[in-house]
């Protein structure tokens, strides 16, 4: 279960598991966002690539505009999933 | 077995469980079966299912990364992640039946 609080207008916060069953969830909630948005992810325990792909396809939406995805208080597990498919170097982990 | 170790097992069943439910189309695959073996050293997980033609994980394509990170892709990282994640991935075919085991040494 994902559960994703709107900390601003600018930032997201993630808490709990990001697994398949989450995918339309989260997809329609970041199609909201319209500028650059930083996505909090201390609460966020477990991303697997369906939870990948949303974040991805929201980085492209946005910078089509210029905009980017900014991650912040990635955990350690969740930084090696990043690292391992190389998606650190699109976004900003901060 | 450590939390992170935990996680990278879950995460390997659930893109495992995936794959087979996103390219399967055989009139049998209406389930997966999933077994667990602890030894000693290891854990070893399988899941099974009905499969007309076979598809060995462990021989699918790497990602091109190059071409990945300059296209913005996101398809394809499931299997990729499972082999990084895991200590070994064997696939094995009998009787129309697929088996993918992951190993995690401990």
């Amino acid at each position: 279960m994902l559960t994703i609080e709107q900390v601003s207008e600018n930032e997201l916060k993630f808490i709990g598991r990001f697994d398949a069953s989450q995918h339309d969830k989260a997809a329609d909630e970041l199609l909201h966002q319209k500028g650059t948005v930083t996505i909090d992810m201390e609460g966020l325990v477990y991303i697997s690539s369906m939870g990948l792909s949303v974040l991805v396809n929201t980085y492209k939406r946005l910078n089509e505009t210029g905009h980017t995805v900014k991650l912040k208080n990635v955990n350690s597990h969740v930084r090696d999933v990043f690292k391992y498919t190389r998606l650190d170097q699109i976004f900003e982990l901060i | 077995m450590d939390g992170d170790d935990q996680l990278e097992m879950e995460l390997s069943v659930e893109e495992i469980f995936m794959n087979m439910i996103r390219h399967n189309h055989s009139a049998l695959a209406k389930q997966i079966e999933v077994t667990v073996e602890k030894k000693e050293r290891e854990i070893a997980l399988s899941l099974s299912d009905h499969e007309e033609v076979p598809f060995d994980i462990t021989k699918a394509e790497g990602v091109d990364f190059e071409e990945y990170i300059k296209k913005v892709k996101s398809g394809g990282l499931g299997i990729h992640l499972v082999k990084k994640l895991m200590d070994e991935v064997k696939f094995e075919h009998r009787l129309g039946v697929s088996t993918v085991t992951i190993i995690k040494h401990i």
